[in-house]
């Protein structure tokens, strides 16, 4: 008990050093990544988003997994240091000031994991709706509703659905209308909705500012991807720039009283600028995720014991 | 309110016809979906328990109609999408982070447009030089 306790407490320390880090590199982190084209870029805020909790699992296990093998069951109980340790061998249960910083991580994660919850089913609910209302489907998933507003975006995690209102597609050409319909095909194809929810959630041990950036480019970044998708599949990178600023005109009136748009939602120069400007971006390797994850084996198994002594050199006499 | 497949399909029935029982409902989908009448049946109380659904006895049987209105219910829901895309924060359930509700200024919009515009015209004339005189 005493050790698992201690574990917790180096996990949670190890995920509070790891936002700090991640609070200190943000700013040139998401500067650095925006060279890239928006499939690496998402896989980079992904991980960046992942790297508190993940890191400091990693590192906390790193460091508590030798202790198994203490005769005290304690995270820290002989000294690897000639000229001998700073602190005495730990015999005594979580302090309450340990106590209190894993009690608080953890009410972090509970707290963010209460609201996912909440807009999980608040968006199933929504989408059940569309679903019950659907006044006719204009393409596989993509219903019509019947609103005086020109509408048009996705919703739900798992099985996600997309919806136009019928304003919309009387407002709008044939052409715009099937960017559109591809846009947000684009969307459900790729789970978005669930992904940003998830996201919602592993961004929980970011600093709020720092959470805000994160979430933000990243859904940047989808609509990024979805137009760069829709401009291949159209080829006509100029049509996609001109149906966002053509839909921005439409919403326009209503901004005061009605809402928006998802399609036109999302840093709107930025998309038009991207389509028109189509520089190529870099690309990451098609094997990043598995590099990474090999990476994170290797230093995992052949870094605890190090980096336990290291620790157990410095705090214990 | 979480509805089941046949569920949405027998109360949109029943907008369209405003009311039947459940020997028309069942002989409206049974070409097309199968099933007993006692499916439609079961489906029919629980859209009545539910409350979407009123039924009037007519000697043995339940004559249905929607309680609802489709309007009503349509409204509600594009009051509560409209709403979720006014949140526009970490809450929201449709567009989430990025604010939509920023107001892009015409300037900014018309600058667009002319970039647009000469980019159009720029392909145009690329076009008609690739054309074999």
């Amino acid at each position: 008990m005493n050790l698992v306790m201690h574990s917790l407490f180096l996990i949670s320390v190890a995920v509070l050093s790891f936002s700090v880090a991640s609070a200190l590199i943000a700013h040139a982190f998401l500067r650095w990544s925006n060279q890239f084209n928006p499939r690496s870029r998402l896989f980079l805020l992904r991980l960046f988003a992942a790297w508190p909790l993940l890191g400091g699992l990693v590192i906390g296990v790193m460091v508590s997994l030798p202790s198994i093998y203490h005769d005290s069951k304690l995270p820290f109980d002989h000294c690897h240091n000639p000229g001998g340790c700073v602190m005495q061998p730990a015999s005594h249960m979580l302090s309450i000031g340990e106590f209190t910083l894993f009690i608080g991580l953890l009410g972090l994660l509970f707290w963010a994991t209460i609201n996912a919850l909440l807009q999980w089913r608040r968006a199933y609910a929504l989408a059940d709706s569309i679903e019950t209302n659907t006044y006719a489907t204009l393409a596989p998933d993509i219903h019509v509703v019947e609103a005086t507003q020109p509408l048009a975006f996705s919703v739900g995690l798992f099985k996600p659905v997309a919806a136009l209102s019928t304003e919309l597609i009387r407002l709008l050409t044939p052409q715009q209308l099937d960017i559109i319909c591809n846009h947000e095909q684009v969307h459900l194809r790729h789970y978005d909705n669930g992904y940003k929810w998830a996201l919602r959630l592993l961004c929980a041990f970011h600093w709020p500012r720092v959470k805000r950036a994160i979430l933000s480019e990243h859904a940047v970044t989808l609509e990024l991807r979805a137009d760069q998708h829709v401009a291949q599949h159209t080829e006509d990178p100029i049509a996609v720039a001109e149906t966002i600023v053509v839909m921005q005109r439409l919403i326009k009136p209503l901004k005061t009283s009605e809402p928006v748009c998802q399609f036109v939602g999302s840093a709107l120069e930025r998309r038009v600028q991207y389509l028109l400007a189509q520089s190529p971006s870099r690309d990451l390797p098609k094997c990043s995720a598995a590099l990474c994850l090999i990476t994170a084996i290797v230093i995992i198994t052949s870094g605890a014991a190090p980096i336990h002594n290291a620790l157990e050199a410095i705090l214990r006499a | 309110m979480q509805l089941g497949e046949l569920e949405k399909l027998v109360l949109n029935y029943l907008w369209r016809e405003h009311i039947a029982d459940a020997k028309q409902v069942h002989s409206h989908f049974e070409p097309r979906r199968g099933g007993t009448l006692n499916t439609i049946q079961s489906t029919l109380d629980r859209l009545y328990k539910k409350g979407l659904l009123t039924r009037v006895k007519s000697g043995h049987a339940f004559n249905y109609s929607p309680s609802v209105e489709r309007k009503a219910l349509l409204g509600s829901l594009i009051q509560t999408i409209t709403e979720e895309l006014a949140k526009n924060d970490a809450d929201a359930v449709l567009e989430a982070f990025v604010d939509i509700s920023v107001n892009i200024d015409e300037e900014s919009l018309q600058r667009l447009e002319h970039l647009i515009a000469s980019k159009k015209a720029e392909r145009k004339k690329n076009q008609k030089q690739r054309k074999p005189v």
